[in-house]
């Protein structure tokens, strides 16, 4: 257990680079325990790369990314997700044929033990472990609100409850991080203030949150921190208040006065 | 035409149709996961009867008459054939898999005709006469005698692709299996080794497939190097008519295959020889009418 105050992620000098373009470039940060981070930037900013570098989408250009210490980066996405980080996306992508509780299931992979033989021979071990990956996934769907649709086809549900569901499904390998990727794109304000509650009990449960953002007022509201990308490039980092009024800010958003 | 004659008829589909459908679901298994045509699975298949043959060969006292006997045969033709799917994949395509989605495809085929002429110049080129072990006689159904080799075929086929329906559904490598064929990254971003799935995968496709090979040897009396490619492209014929990646698809267009060329062949004037051109005749027809297969979900193009 390591105390507040620790680095949980810490990245250093990390690059994605796609021939000529720079995608992400020279990023330096660190999120420590607990924390709920947004990262924001105009669109091509480099935060979705960014991102994808980290759950090992992209295997990176150069530079380091630790978690709780050990070096992740190019390690397969699997394996990151072993050692505590999940995800969700931009645009959603449950399996859509599967039902609810079935996708939250499978969230659980990484968790569980039983290969073949145990499936086969139904073994006790086996037999438990489905109860109890079921009855985790139960509890998830309840935490996210989605208990009465645990039987519906992932593709069935409406669009605030697939963004909830991919929140449960990430939780189910049980992350020390959690990343989400604009997750509250194409919400109304009501979906908007569910997510938002939703991403502080997260962190109640003893989870970092880092997360994409477009939504200013979610922004200033949820952050403890946040960090602002442009061109690939970390411009600035500090409270929401701070970051607001920082002139490289404004003017990556805007454009520069008088130009 | 007497009833038993019919009923005969209906156990001749029902056979073929298991045979067929098993085959079908090795080429389905592997297509909803990587979207590929394994067109080495009807060597697979010609392997696994080759290993039911060698045991049945060197150690027949064992794999002789009892059931065990039996269970035994088809455990080690299954793994043989297993075995052999996942390394070819392993060697053959796992290596070209992100180079273009037409490499492994000319792969599938390399390595179908090496094993072929493995087998020809290794084995014999002949054909050599397959075992029936402890099965004969007649069995009497509703006033007719059906053989009981068709039953046990039959029966064979059934049980295993009710094991297959349990994995699939009801285990996590099968949970997992699915969420692959669904979406093969987002699979590993919630912490999948798409990997070993897709070795798994190929292990449970070549084991049906071995299966598929003793039970053709079984129903036919004897086993050649090339047995493979005609069930196979029946088979994948079939894959293709259920909707492939759709592993009820490949049970649903192997039995709808089985039972047309049996009625071709059965109820047709000089059926038999045109059982082939009605049955492909009839896939034509469904896939123009059906792009998709008849179980086929339409297939939205990956991001």
């Amino acid at each position: 257990m390591t105390g507040k105050g620790t680095a949980l992620l810490e990245v250093r000098d990390l690059a994605q680079h796609f021939g000529g373009l720079k995608a992400v470039d020279q990023v330096n940060l660190s999120i420590s325990e607990g924390e709920i981070v947004s990262v924001i930037g105009p669109n091509g900013a480099g935060k979705t790369t960014f991102f994808n570098v980290l759950t090992g989408v992209y295997p990176g250009t150069r530079g380091e990314i630790f978690f709780n210490g050990m070096p992740i980066r190019g390690l397969a996405s699997h394996d990151i997700v072993q050692r505590g980080v999940a995800r969700t996306f931009q645009n959603i992508r449950l399996f859509s044929c599967m039902t609810a509780l079935e996708n939250v299931m499978v969230g659980r992979h990484s968790r569980t033990s039983q290969f073949l033989l145990g499936p086969l021979l139904r073994t006790r071990a086996f037999r438990e472990e489905e109860r109890a990956v079921e009855s985790r996934a139960k509890e998830l769907l309840d935490f996210v609100g989605l208990r009465v649709l645990g039987n519906e086809l992932a593709k069935n549900l409406p669009y605030g409850a697939q963004r909830k569901l991919e929140v449960a499904r990430a939780l189910a390998s049980e992350p020390e991080l959690l990343i989400l990727d604009e997750p509250t794109a194409g919400m109304n304000s009501k979906e908007c203030a569910d997510l938002v509650a939703l991403v502080r009990r997260v962190r109640e449960r003893g989870v970092t949150v880092l997360l994409i953002e477009h939504q200013m007022r979610v922004v200033m509201d949820i952050s403890d921190r946040v960090f602002v990308f442009d061109y690939g490039v970390k411009i600035a980092e500090g409270k929401p208040r701070e970051v607001v009024a920082n002139a490289r800010v404004i003017e990556a958003y805007l454009g520069k006065e008088g130009a | 035409m007497h009833f038993e004659q019919h009923f005969q008829q209906i156990v001749n589909g029902l056979t073929l149709g298991a045979i067929y459908s098993l085959i079908a679901l090795g080429y389905t298994l592997v297509y909803g996961i990587l979207a590929m045509i394994n067109f080495a699975h009807s060597e697979v298949l010609m392997l696994g009867s080759f290993a039911a043959l060698g045991l049945a060969v060197f150690a027949p006292t064992f794999f002789g008459a009892s059931p065990l006997g039996l269970a035994a045969l088809f455990a080690v033709s299954m793994a043989v054939a297993g075995l052999v799917n996942v390394l070819v994949e392993r060697f053959a395509y796992r290596p070209l898999r992100t180079i273009s989605r037409l490499a492994p495809l000319i792969s599938a085929i390399g390595v179908s005709i090496v094993l072929q002429n493995a087998v020809f110049l290794w084995i014999s080129t002949q054909a050599l006469s397959f075992p029936q072990p402890g099965v004969s006689g007649q069995v009497s159904i509703f006033g007719a005698s059906i053989s009981a080799l068709q039953l046990v075929i039959l029966g064979a086929a059934l049980g295993l692709m009710a094991l297959l329906h349990f994995f699939v559904e009801h285990t996590k490598m099968g949970k997992a299996m699915r969420a692959c064929a669904d979406d093969f990254a987002t699979a590993g971003l919630m912490g999948i080794d798409a990997n070993k799935v897709i070795a798994i995968t190929f292990f449970v496709g070549g084991a049906l497939g071995g299966a598929a090979g003793v039970l053709y040897g079984m129903n036919y009396g004897s086993i050649k190097y090339n047995l493979g490619f005609l069930p196979g492209t029946k088979a994948f014929t079939a894959a293709v008519l259920g909707g492939i990646g759709n592993i009820r698809g490949a049970v649903l267009g192997g039995f709808i295959l089985g039972f047309l060329e049996v009625l071709a062949s059965g109820y047709i004037p000089d059926g038999a020889q045109w059982r082939d051109v009605i049955a492909f005749t009839v896939l034509i027809v469904v896939l123009l009418v059906r792009p998709s297969g008849l179980l086929g979900e339409k297939t939205a193009e990956k991001v």
